[in-house]
């Protein structure tokens, strides 16, 4: 529910992000199965890709939430919000205790800015993420 | 493991794209001049 409405919200801030000529990329546990299935859903212009073994996940240190971290007032407001936004439901995917996260890395390789989740629901807005892949 | 911290070299993975094939994460951020932002899901659902 989280995702849908994060990929949703990205969804519509894209063209923000092509104007930019910065690249996004929304990565989820699970298989291509997966990733089609999430991405012909919400419509979603952008790259979608999977990790099933989320390799890629650890290689960031987006680690396993703790039960606090995933029932902390503000991860409980996240999943309100995204109720009233509509973005609605879907059997998901992989491991639930995942923590999200979120990086803008220049054509280097060098990381610009850095942001692995301390709650369920710590998302930063794609307006942040515009702004840090824009500074 | 610790997250890269702003200045760090970004780690390089594995993913499987749409088609089921292999693509490298660092290619993803070599493709757009100013580089990508990458998110990660907590899941897909």
């Amino acid at each position: 529910m989280l995702c849908r409405e994060q990929a949703t919200r990205l969804r519509r801030h894209h063209q923000e992000f092509v104007n930019a000529g910065v690249g996004l990329v929304v990565i989820g546990q699970g298989d291509a199965t997966a990733v089609t299935a999430f991405q012909r859903a919400l419509d979603l212009p952008y790259p979608v890709y999977g990790d099933p073994g989320r390799a890629a996940y650890r290689a960031f240190g987006l680690s396993e939430g703790t039960v606090r971290q995933l029932t902390s007032v503000a991860t409980l407001a996240g999943y309100a919000r995204a109720v009233l936004s509509g973005a609605g439901v879907s059997k998901p995917s992989g491991n639930g205790r995942q923590l999200p996260g979120a990086f803008v890395i220049d054509r280097d390789g060098v990381v610009r800015y850095s942001h692995p989740a301390t709650h369920g629901a710590d998302i930063p807005s794609p307006e942040r993420l515009v702004a840090a892949a824009l500074s | 493991m610790t997250s890269p911290a702003v200045g760090d070299a970004a780690p390089d993975a594995t993913l499987i794209g749409a088609d089921g094939g292999p693509r490298a994460l660092r290619g993803l951020w070599e493709a757009s001049p100013r580089g990508a932002t990458v998110v990660f899901l907590r899941q897909f659902g």
